[in-house]
C-alpha cells in the first residue's frame, strides 16, 4: 500500500496539469480575492478582515475540488485505460486502493494548505491561533470525505461527459454553501440549515476555529456531522466503488 | 492433479446467457486452450475465473480451493493476462513493476525478470512508449514476477503481428517446459493447435468439444481440402460429383472441396477444369484443421459470429 500511494504521488508531481490545478489554482484565487478585499461588500463578524474570512475557505475549498474533481476525472482515466481492472486481478483490495488514495491526496493537500497558510502569514501579515496544530486532522477527515464522493461519482458515471453533471452539482453547492466565499448569513433560514448539514460548512467552521479560534460553540455539532459524512461516505465509496469500478 | 476444476457454470446478462452450464478441469503442467468466436463467451469464463465476475451458479475450485471463498490467496498463485489491460502513465517500466511485486508476498528480482523478457533496454520507457511485442512482454512479466502456479490467459496475442506471435508462443512453450500450467483463450485456430495440450471447442456460451487437437482433428474422419476460386462461378454440385469429393461448398468467392484423397480429386479437378470456360486460380490442399472441426460441430465458422 505505501508502493501505491508513493506511486499516486509520483504520478500527480509528474502531471504538471493536475500541479497547475491543485496547487497553484487555489493559490492565485486566493491572492486575487484577498487583494479585492471585500469587506464592504459582506457583512463580516466585527473586527474580522475579509483575508481572514477567506483563508479557511480557500483551503476547504481546494481540497474539496480535488477530492471531488481531481479524483473522479483520473478514476475515470483509470477504469477507461483498464488500470483499475488489471489491479483488481492482483491481491490489492478496493479499500487498499481507496486508503492508498487518500493517503497520497492527504500529502498533497497538506502542501496546497501549507502553501496557502505561508501566502497568509507573508503577504497578508494573518496571525494564527495555537489551534492550528488541528489542522491536518480535519484536513485528513474531509480529504477522505471528499475523495469519497468523487470515488461515487467515478463508478457511477462512465466518462466525462457523464461525470461533469455530477460533479457540478456536487462541487457548486458545496462551494456557495459552505461559507467559503461570503457569509452565509444573508441567505433564508432554511437555507442555511441545509447549508449547515452539508460536509463544506462544518468544514470551513472548523477550520475557522483551528486557524483563528473562531466559532468554538460550534465544535461538537460539527464534528459530529463530519463524522456521520466520514461514515456514510465511506461505506458508500467502497461498496460503490468494488462493485462497479473495481473490476 | 486439477488445476481447475469448473461445474456447470452459469453466467446471464439480462436475457442472454452468456455460459451456460459449462464444466471443465484443467490439469498440471498442461496448456488448456479455449477456441471460440468472438461473442461465445470466453472472456466471460475466463472473468469468472480471475474472480471479475461472479457465476450466476456453479462452482469453480481452484488447487482444490473454492475459489470464491479464497479468492485473495488464490491470487498469490495465479497469474493473469488481461484481454486488454492498462499501466498508470507516467510511469516506467522498472516502476510499474515495482508496484505490481509490492501486491505480493514473494516476489522474483526485477533485474533478473527484465533479464527473462529482455526489458532490460525499455525499463525506464513508459508502457504507452513500448511497442506491441515489448507490451506483450511486459504484460506476461507482470504477470509473473510473483512466479504463480498457474498462468490464465485472455486472447493473449490479438493484434498483434505474426512475428511477435510466434515469439510469444515460443515463450509460453518455454513456460510450459518449466512446468507452469496455463489456461487462454483464443479465436485463432492455429494458436489452439499449437499451444494447447487440450482444447475446448466454445460456443454460444457452450462447450461442444473438449480433447487433444490431433484427437478432435481427427474426429473429422476428413484429412484434406482443396481450396480455389474460379473466374467463372459453377455450380457446386457440378463439383460434389468429382471423384474423391465428399463435400463441395462456396464461400462467396471461394470453393471448398472436402476429400480423403487429395492427389485423386486434385488431378480429376484439374481434368475438369480443362473443359470448363472458366479459370481456377489460388488452388491450395489444406491438411484439416480445428477450423473445420469448429465448423463441423457448430455449423459456422470461427470467423463468424452465430446469428441470434
Amino acid at each position: 500500500m505505501t508502493a501505491l500511494t508513493t506511486v499516486f504521488l509520483k504520478i500527480f508531481f509528474r502531471n504538471r496539469r493536475a500541479m497547475f490545478f491543485v496547487i497553484f489554482l487555489p493559490a492565485a484565487l486566493f491572492l486575487i480575492l484577498a487583494l479585492l478585499r471585500f469587506e464592504q461588500v459582506f457583512r463580516l463578524n466585527v473586527g474580522q478582515n475579509y483575508t481572514d474570512f477567506l483563508l479557511p475557505g480557500i483551503v476547504a475549498f481546494a481540497v474539496m475540488q480535488m477530492g471531488i474533481y481531481t479524483v473522479a476525472y483520473s478514476l475515470i482515466d483509470f477504469h477507461k485505460q483498464m488500470v483499475l481492472k488489471r489491479l483488481a486481478v492482483t491481491p490489492l483490495t478496493s479499500g487498499q486502493f481507496l486508503l492508498s488514495q487518500s493517503l497520497a491526496r492527504f500529502i498533497i493537500a497538506l502542501i496546497q494548505t501549507s502553501l496557502l497558510l505561508l501566502l497568509a502569514l507573508t503577504i497578508f501579515q494573518t496571525g494564527f491561533s495555537w489551534q492550528i496544530v488541528f489542522t491536518p486532522l480535519i484536513i485528513l477527515v474531509c480529504t477522505i470525505i471528499f475523495l469519497n464522493f468523487g470515488s461515487i461519482i467515478a463508478s457511477i458515471a462512465r466518462d466525462y461527459e457523464e461525470a461533469a453533471p455530477y460533479t457540478a452539482v456536487v462541487g457548486l453547492s458545496m462551494s456557495f454553501l459552505g461559507d467559503v466565499f461570503f457569509p452565509l448569513a444573508n441567505l433564508p433560514q432554511w437555507l442555511q440549515n441545509f447549508a449547515t448539514a452539508l460536509p463544506m460548512k462544518p468544514f470551513v467552521g472548523l477550520l475557522r476555529y483551528s486557524f483563528f479560534g473562531m466559532g468554538k460553540g460550534q465544535l461538537l455539532p460539527n464534528l459530529l456531522i463530519l463524522l456521520c459524512w466520514l461514515v456514510a461516505s465511506t461505506l458508500g465509496a467502497k461498496i460503490i466503488f468494488a462493485k462497479k469500478a473495481y473490476r | 492433479m486439477a488445476v481447475i476444476e469448473v461445474q456447470n457454470l452459469k453466467k446471464t446478462y439480462g436475457k442472454i446467457e452468456a455460459v451456460k452450464a459449462v464444466s471443465f478441469e484443467v490439469k498440471e503442467g498442461e496448456i488448456f486452450g479455449v477456441l471460440g468466436p468472438n461473442g461465445a463467451g470466453k472472456t466471460t469464463i475466463l472473468e469468472m475465473l480471475e474472480g471479475l465476475r461472479r457465476p450466476d451458479s456453479g462452482q469453480i475450485n481452484i488447487f482444490g480451493q473454492n475459489l470464491a471463498k479464497n479468492l485473495l490467496s488464490l491470487r498469490n498463485r495465479c497469474g493473469i493476462v488481461l484481454q486488454h489491460s492498462g499501466y498508470f502513465e507516467y510511469l516506467t517500466i522498472r516502476e510499474a513493476l515495482g508496484l505490481f511485486a509490492s501486491f505480493y508476498e514473494h516476489t522474483v528480482a526485477i533485474a533478473d525478470l527484465a533479464e527473462k523478457f529482455q526489458l532490460e533496454p525499455f525499463l525506464h520507457r513508459t508502457y504507452r512508449e513500448l511497442s506491441g511485442g515489448q507490451r506483450q512482454r511486459f504484460v506476461l512479466a507482470a504477470a509473473l514476477l510473483h512466479q504463480p502456479d498457474l498462468l490464465i490467459l485472455d486472447e493473449p496475442t490479438i493484434g498483434l503481428d505474426p512475428g511477435v506471435r510466434q515469439r510469444l508462443w515460443d515463450t509460453l512453450m518455454d513456460l510450459r517446459r518449466d512446468g507452469l500450467t496455463m489456461l487462454l483463450t483464443t479465436h485463432y485456430m492455429e494458436e489452439a493447435q499449437i499451444l494447447a495440450d487440450r482444447v475446448a471447442i466454445l460456443d454460444d456460451g457452450r462447450i461442444v468439444a473438449c480433447d487433444r487437437p490431433v484427437r478432435l482433428v481427427n474426429s473429422l474422419g476428413v484429412v484434406s481440402r482443396l481450396q480455389f476460386m474460379i473466374s467463372k462461378p459453377v455450380n457446386v454440385t457440378e463439383l460434389e460429383n468429382l471423384p474423391g469429393v465428399i463435400m463441395a461448398r462456396r464461400d462467396r468467392y471461394t470453393y471448398d472441396l472436402e476429400t480423403n484423397t487429395p492427389e485423386i480429386t486434385l488431378r480429376e479437378l484439374l481434368d475438369w477444369e480443362k473443359h470448363y470456360s472458366g479459370k481456377i486460380f489460388n488452388l491450395q490442399v489444406k491438411q484439416a484443421t480445428l477450423e473445420d472441426v469448429f465448423l463441423k460441430l457448430t455449423g459456422h465458422s470461427l470467423k463468424e459470429r452465430r446469428r441470434t
